[in-house]
């Protein structure tokens, strides 16, 4: 009984907060920020020059591009990003004035379905900028072109070279709970086929009521069997 | 076993592959033994030509799948949408022949085989499906290493406190829903399978003391021994507490008749565990033994467990790190924690549990005398795995200054921890042993939830 309390008192308190509370979602994430937050490398994008990140896998989640300008003070950095894929175009700007570090979005019209494109940063200004680069153990599979010229490469599986900073969000803030769906088509990625929604839903299910109801029992059982064996005993 | 078993799946099915500890360094391991047929052991050096540490086909599946970049980076998500299988996938089919074997050496390759070559049965079984089904199939093989560890939770309190079974249900489900546990049982990583051999073995050396030498109890301590040196470079610790449980059972049950051979034997052991602790020392220095090392041990050892002193250097990383933060939380490859305040109040109730656990066995003091040769097997458990545990640490520090212990390190002790939470309740009166028991079980049951909710946090929000 106590321990029954116990449980739902917790999960009275924690999940409807951990659940409905809305948060700032990932969609995917072709060149997250590097792990070491205090060196990120820096990506020189001169003027009028154009760099591309190929292998950008997104989604119909991917509704807002983020770029990280590293460009010092707070000089103009007009950028324009298009994404291209199979009869998939996009394309937004970001607004000319960014300060340095400071993360930029630009929202982009996102694909019906998951597909893999391109995406490319035009610098608009004629003063080379910055973006925020990777090039330690988080740099991504993308091979990074600029002007067309090889910046940075993945030969025989490892990479190479500096990438720039791109990740993909949802518009607006959501909740876990709305994207439950979502997340589990996601979790059935890169996973065996029996992995998938339809026995990840009854698993998630067996995880929330029946592990706990099964220690719980499990413990009741055991305080019965005592009792037997102590009546057995007397 | 039943609540363990859904929690392990859903642990294995939350954690993306290859985003546990140093899990892509073990699975190349298992790689190397399932599809080259060759034990890839190096346990005192690296080849000198080592080529690239991955097979092509596992750096294909890091690479393309967005694997490696995730790594430990809360702002980064590996691949997740059908277009990152579309792109493995296409760079997949491109392997040469010979893909999976041409690995070269990963610093889990110092460690003994024991592990792999068990690893390697799914490896096998499932070759012909793709790497992340054998990565998902290596992973699922951690789950009869969880159980043993459950099981002989079980026995081995049972063995201790009589057929108590709510007792035994408690410990049990402790052990059983410990967050660490189950990360790493979703992770290709020998730590699991170390914890469920100690397991056995602490269970075995128990009963060997308490009911006496049969070959059989001989024979199991010392297999069980044997494969936890197979399976770990920290699984020789087990010889501390092995050794004792063969001796000590020896003493209670076929006593030497004479007086001055019992007086030799005690200054034998006496002497073997002064040269013990030497050797330790030794290797610790990294052979350099001197006065200034030695006062940097003994303040090592002094802040790992107690607060500085004030004129000691300041050392950051102590008992708490290791039983606390990074026991109950540092999941998948430890960006994944809990808040401090939950950190603050498992301490807290920790600090209760153990201060409950010296209660109890002081009320139990008679039992203690009468089975002093039980405790002292268990306290050599802990202590000797501690002891190995800082002499590496210590090492580690003289070299990179990373502290090196780790929260996994301590699951082959669980079944320990089973037996203190056992012991914080088995004194109270009855009303209010169940009221704390059922307060445990539920608390364990909430954190294994919260847990897992935050690594699934970490990944799919």
């Amino acid at each position: 009984m106590v321990a029954v309390v116990v449980i739902v008192a917790g999960l009275a308190v924690a999940a409807p907060a951990y659940l409905t509370r809305k948060r700032d979602y990932v969609a995917v994430t072709p060149q997250a920020p590097t792990f070491k937050p205090n060196k990120p490398a820096a990506f020189p994008l001169p003027g009028d020059a154009t760099a591309c990140m190929d292998l950008v896998a997104v989604d119909g989640h991917s509704e807002q591009a983020r770029l990280q300008a590293m460009t010092p003070g707070s000089s103009g950095m007009p950028l324009e990003l298009t994404l291209t894929g199979p009869n998939y175009r996009s394309r937004g700007r970001v607004g000319a004035r960014s300060a340095d570090g400071q993360t930029v979005a630009v929202a982009i019209r996102p694909p019906r379905r998951s597909l893999v494109a391109t995406a490319c940063v035009r610098n608009l200004g004629h003063r080379p900028v910055s973006l925020a680069g990777v090039g330690d153990r988080s740099r991504s599979r993308s091979n990074i072109t600029v002007n067309g010229t090889r910046a940075g490469s993945t030969s025989a599986g490892y990479t190479s070279g500096v990438g720039f900073v791109l990740t993909f969000y949802e518009r607006r803030p959501t909740s876990i709970l709305s994207r439950l769906p979502v997340s589990l088509r996601r979790m059935s990625v890169l996973r065996p086929g029996v992995v998938v929604p339809a026995t990840l839903w009854p698993l998630l299910a067996l995880f929330v009521v029946g592990m706990p109801a099964i220690a719980v029992w499990a413990f009741a059982r055991a305080l019965r069997d005592d009792q037997v064996e102590e009546e057995r005993a007397a | 076993m039943l609540a363990a078993v859904i929690a392990a799946v859903a642990w294995i099915c939350v954690l993306p592959p290859i985003q546990g500890p140093d899990e892509d360094s073990h699975f190349a391991y298992v790689q190397k033994i399932g599809a080259a047929h060759e034990i890839p052991w190096r346990p005192f050096s690296a080849p000198a030509h080592w080529g690239a540490p991955y097979s092509t086909e596992l750096a294909y599946a890091l690479t393309y799948g967005d694997v490696t970049a995730a790594w430990a980076n809360p702002h980064a998500r590996p691949g997740r949408t059908p277009a990152d299988v579309a792109i493995w996938k296409s760079y997949n089919a491109k392997l040469p022949s010979g893909a999976a074997t041409d690995g070269g050496f990963t610093p889990a390759m110092r460690y003994p085989p024991l592990y792999y070559l068990y690893a390697a049965l799914p490896y096998e079984a499932t070759s012909g499906l793709g790497i992340f089904d054998r990565v998902f199939a290596v992973r699922l093989a951690n789950i009869p290493a969880l159980l043993a560890v459950v099981v002989f939770t079980w026995l081995l309190v049972g063995e201790l406190f009589g057929r108590r079974r709510w007792l035994q249900a408690l410990a049990t489900t402790a052990v059983a829903l410990e967050p660490q546990l189950l990360n790493m049982t979703a992770v290709v990583n020998p730590d699991v399978f170390l914890a469920g051999i100690w397991a056995a073995a602490l269970y075995v050396m128990v009963v060997l003391v308490k009911h006496g030498l049969t070959r059989g109890r001989i024979a199991w301590t010392v297999a069980l021994a044997i494969a936890s040196c197979l399976s770990q470079p920290r699984g020789v610790a087990i010889v501390i507490p092995a050794a004792a449980a063969i001796s000590l059972a020896f003493w209670r049950h076929r006593p030497p008749a004479s007086r001055r051979v019992r007086r030799a034997l005690i200054a034998g052991a006496a002497a073997v565990s002064v040269i013990g602790l030497a050797v330790l020392a030794y290797y610790a220095m990294l052979g350099q033994v001197s006065v200034e090392h030695v006062r940097h041990l003994g303040s090592y050892l002094w802040q790992f467990y107690l607060p500085n002193l004030g004129f000691m250097n300041s050392s950051s990383y102590g008992a708490r790190d290791v039983f606390v933060d990074r026991l109950f939380g540092g999941f998948a490859m430890l960006e994944v924690k809990f808040s401090r305040g939950v950190y603050t109040a498992l301490t807290v109730i920790g600090a209760v549990v153990l201060v409950s656990a010296l209660v109890g066995v002081i009320r139990r003091r008679a039992d203690v005398r009468r089975r002093w040769d039980v405790v002292v097997v268990g306290l050599l458990a802990f202590a000797g795995y501690m002891l190995v545990l800082h002499a590496v640490a210590f090492r580690s520090l003289l070299v990179s200054l990373d502290p090196v212990i780790t929260g996994r390190y301590m699951l082959p002790l669980l079944p320990l921890y089973g037996v203190i939470v056992a012991l914080a309740v088995a004194w109270l009166p009855r009303r209010w042993g169940l009221v704390a028991a059922g307060a445990l079980v539920g608390g364990v049951v909430f954190l294994q939830i919260a847990a897992l909710g935050l690594l699934f946090a970490r990944f799919y929000a």
